[in-house]
């Protein structure tokens, strides 16, 4: 039977050093690259022809556009304009990720856990600069819950801290284990398709409907990871 | 001619109030989707924190299982406080609440 855990595997393209540090351009890079090539075409093709009856990509990113838009305005407000960039780009580049991850013998950068905590752990730092910045040292009564006696604040304050400290694992680990899950899924229930002979087709229709699971999925976890960045950043700008 | 025309108007705004309507559920469910989702990982990623800490400070003190019996009973704690919060809808995490809302 197919290995599952086999699709996972960095192969190194273009091996490179720097330094006695391995810095190769590996599987994952090249579809991290593909990623950002794809977004650019998409998004070039659509202002190529600008009008106002929108063509099918303008169509495309106009959608894009106006779910970002919406999401930065209904949970940050006007002063999230600013992010808006790093929001659109955030959510474009996990969609692509994820969905050219559906395609057949290609790789998912984000089921490895890595690349997702590094976006996150950026996210954390950013979230967490931009507030000391906006609020000096205010920023730290977040950690103080409202209406808490006197007394319970030493057992309360280090519980909020950890679950501030919280955050960057569970943005990660969700999205990397909702990919590697997915994908592992499918590749088992791929490998019975073949030995079962006429009764794979079980195993086949198992596999199709999960097709369509993963790909609301990978919808889904790329959503779930902007929104809470919205979230985030609203916490640090809008500091109640 | 005229009251065909009208009747023909109120059946359409009707429709249309009703298809406004059940496209504002399907978004609100598509949004608990992902809270649901993620509730699970709430209770484990503060855990998970909470054991690096301990280990880090027990590490540093040389004092091995104190701060991580302290740790992990509050990590514990933080992970129940994270999904009560999102299953609560209070908000998502850390110091989310809305506006008039006294109780944490």
């Amino acid at each position: 039977m197919a290995d599952p855990i086999h699709q996972f595997k960095i192969k190194e393209l273009v091996p490179l050093e720097l330094f006695e540090t391995n810095i190769s351009y590996t599987n994952s890079s090249l579809f991290m690259s593909l990623a950002i090539f794809f977004i650019t075409i998409l998004l070039l093709l659509s202002i190529k022809n600008k009008s106002l009856i929108p063509s099918r990509f303008q169509s495309i990113s106009e959608i894009f556009y106006e779910f970002i838009a919406n999401m930065v305005n209904d949970n940050i407000g006007d002063k999230g304009r600013k992010f808006f960039p790093l929001i659109f780009t955030l959510f474009t580049f996990l969609l692509f990720g994820n969905m050219l991850g559906m395609l057949p013998y290609s790789f998912t950068f984000t089921s490895h856990i890595i690349v997702t905590f590094v976006l996150a752990m950026f996210i954390f730092f950013l979230v967490t600069l931009l507030g000391i910045f906006i609020h000096g040292f205010k920023f730290f009564g977040l950690f103080v819950p409202k209406g808490v006696p006197m007394l319970m604040l030493p057992l309360m304050i280090p519980i909020e801290i950890i679950s501030y400290l919280s955050r960057p694992i569970s943005l990660s680990v969700r999205l990397f284990a909702n990919m590697m899950a997915g994908h592992t899924m499918l590749k088992i229930f791929a490998g019975f398709i073949v030995p079962l002979g006429i009764f794979g087709i079980a195993p086949l229709m198992v596999d199709v409907a999960l097709t369509a699971l993963e790909v609301l999925i990978a919808f889904l976890q790329a959503y779930v990871f902007t929104i809470l960045t919205c979230l985030y950043l609203n916490e640090a700008i809008n500091l109640h | 001619m005229k009251k065909k025309l009208k009747d023909f108007n109120k059946r359409l705004g009707n429709l249309k109030r009703l298809n406004s309507k059940i496209k504002k559920q399907k978004n609100k469910d598509f949004k608990d989707f992902g809270t649901y989702l993620k509730s699970g990982i709430e209770l484990v990623s503060a855990v998970i924190v909470a054991l690096f800490i301990g280990l880090f400070l027990d590490n540093y003190f040389q004092s091995k299982p104190v701060f991580l019996f302290i740790f992990l009973i509050l990590g514990f704690a933080a992970g129940i406080i994270n999904v009560f919060r999102s299953v609560k809808k209070l908000g998502f995490e850390v110091g989310f609440k809305k506006k008039n809302d006294k109780l944490h």
